[in-house]
């Protein structure tokens, strides 16, 4: 009998048997509130994006579930499934060293994903699981991007540090500075580039005095 | 005791009054429509200058109340166009001083969001901000609204409205957009549907749907398409949101909530998360003086009264820089 694990924003989670494996089977399920056209399209490429990207992160060196199946007519994808909490939960129980290790690590893991032109697009600690104190799990690649571009790069640190700000007050100046070291350590020079274009995001579009007429 | 508000950070100049328990006396306002193009921030602050004393005989013949009652009075500090923002300040600052009362510099957005969660009695609530000027996903926690996910480029309002001046379509466009939607019969036109993380971008959408203008295909088919995209975005990432953060109301507020297939929209997703959804009429939806009365109310009740030389404008205040003592 599948067993719910998760109900998230785009799929139900179902832990499952795999010829005697453990598995997720994550179905992105269809959505009343949007038209059937624009419903069918999303998710059947989310879940073509989602599989790829799992696959090119892994190749990148980023620990992320493997695929066993996956069939975009039904929006459905098979994965190993990772026993372990999210950081989400884990953040606010670790010691400031530990909150600062694991950042770094996470820093480390996306400049590997940009370095392998490869974004996330979702970096929030509810896509991030943790199965032991030294491994981090990436998942929900569905908004994933291929990409050369600063800007997309910007825009994932972005998204983890707004991510960090609204969830995680408290913590939230830590975690992100050792984000930039570890992202730093990996990524090389141009990461000034990235944070530049982390501010210039997040100075644009946000006034009523700067709507276009 | 009452506290009088004063709305003048764009189009609107508005004026209002809340009793001590927030109950609204009166709302009134004056709306400043552009004769050609979009808002001239000179052009409004000279709309909102002449309309004052008119909007405030309206207020006073509609309450029967009297000054001697107020006990407060509220204006909008920011965020808006500068130009506007001070014909507000200057009459708040000349009214509290004649009449000896505090003065209660509000932030606009802060008061959008308290008069929704008035009138949904809403604990705590994921809140859904969508004007022509503001596209926020926010929540209250010790003592700050947190910003979870907010447009990269243009608000949402802002798009609609530069839409429909595009397709000649008379101010304000938002009504008229939704009219003609409702007239195209289930015909879809793809356009860019951008959604990052919990962020939104609308610019790429109203370049897709001006082309679309220039290629004639039918003004309902558009209205149509860049609803059901721009709406079906801000459903998604309210999704993610809510099952973020495990929050089990939310709410819609700005000027945008006056849109049925919007409320309708968002009734659904929290139905998906199994959350609560409640939206402020379509009567307060938009920008009005009542909102800033009651988040002054808020504010005299705080004791968070705004001192003379602190009390300029603020043209960019940031929703999320402002400490909420309510919100514990
Ligand atoms: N491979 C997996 N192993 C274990 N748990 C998982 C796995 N994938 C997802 N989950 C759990 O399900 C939740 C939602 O999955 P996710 O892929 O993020 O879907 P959504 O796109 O709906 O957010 C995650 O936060 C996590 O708790
Ligand atoms: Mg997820």
């Amino acid at each position: 009998m599948p067993k719910l694990i998760a109900k998230g924003a785009e799929a139900s989670l179902f832990l499952e048997d795999w010829y005697g494996y453990p598995v997720v089977r994550k179905h992105r399920i269809q959505k009343p509130y949007r038209i059937p056209q624009l419903d069918l399209k999303i998710r059947g490429e989310r879940t073509i994006r989602e599989a790829r990207s799992l696959s090119s992160a892994r190749r990148a060196g980023v620990a992320t579930p493997i695929i066993f199946h996956v069939n975009p007519d039904t929006a459905t994808i098979h994965m190993e499934f990772i026993s372990g909490p999210r950081v989400k939960e884990q953040l606010p129980t670790l010691s400031e060293k530990d909150r600062r290790r694991l950042f770094k690590k996470i820093g480390k893991a996306v400049a590997r994903l940009h370095k392998h032109q490869l974004t996330h697009g979702d970096l929030t600690t509810s896509n991030l699981l943790l199965p032991s104190q030294d491994i981090v799990y990436f998942i929900d690649f569905g908004l994933a991007t291929m990409t050369q571009n600063t800007e997309d790069f910007g825009t994932d640190l972005h998204l983890l540090r707004q991510a960090l700000r609204s969830t995680h007050y408290s913590h939230w100046e830590t975690c992100y500075t050792a984000f930039e070291q570890g992202y730093k350590s990996s990524y090389g020079k141009d990461a000034s580039a990235v944070f530049r274009k982390v501010r210039a995001i997040e100075s644009r579009g946000r006034y009523i005095s700067e709507r276009i007429r | 005791m009452i506290v009088l508000g004063i709305e003048s950070t764009a189009h609107t100049l508005g004026i209002g009054v809340v009793n001590e328990e927030g109950r609204i006396l009166a709302d009134c306002k004056s709306v400043y429509v552009p004769e050609v193009g979009g808002i001239h921030p000179r052009e409004a602050a000279e709309h909102h200058q002449k309309q004052l004393h008119v909007v405030l005989q309206d207020v006073f013949s509609e309450t029967g109340v009297s000054l001697t009652e107020v006990k407060g009075i509220a204006y909008a500090q920011g965020p808006g166009l500068p130009p506007a923002l001070r014909i507000g300040a200057v009459m708040a600052r000349t009214l509290a001083k004649s009449l000896g009362v505090p003065l209660l510099g509000v932030n606009h957005c802060v008061a959008h969001i308290e008069q929704a969660r008035y009138f949904c009695k809403a604990e705590k609530p994921l809140v859904v901000y969508l004007s022509g000027g503001n596209t926020q996903i926010t929540m209250l926690e010790a003592r700050r609204y947190r910003i979870f996910g907010e447009t990269l480029d243009i608000a949402l309002g802002n798009m609609l409205d530069v839409f429909a001046r595009a397709a000649n379509l008379t101010h304000p466009g938002g009504p008229k957009i939704e009219q003609l939607a409702k007239q195209a019969k289930g015909e879809y036109q793809e356009l860019p549907y951008t959604v990052k993380g919990m962020d939104l971008a609308f610019s790429g959408l109203l370049t897709a749907a001006k082309r679309l203008l220039t290629n004639g295909s039918p003004l309902e088919t558009i209205c149509y398409s860049l609803q059901e995209t721009s709406f079906a975005m801000v459903a998604e990432v309210v999704e993610r949101a809510l099952a973020h953060t495990g929050r089990e109301e939310v709410i819609v507020t700005g000027g945008v909530a006056a849109n049925a297939r919007l409320r309708e929209m968002l009734a659904l997703v929290a139905e998906e998360q199994s959350a609560k959804f409640a939206s402020v009429p379509p009567k307060y939806a938009g920008d009005n003086g009542s909102m800033i009365a009651y988040n002054g109310l808020l504010m005299l009740h705080a004791k968070t009264t705004t001192p003379l030389s602190k009390s300029k404008v603020r043209p960019k205040w940031r929703l999320d820089q402002i400490d909420i003592p309510w919100g514990e």
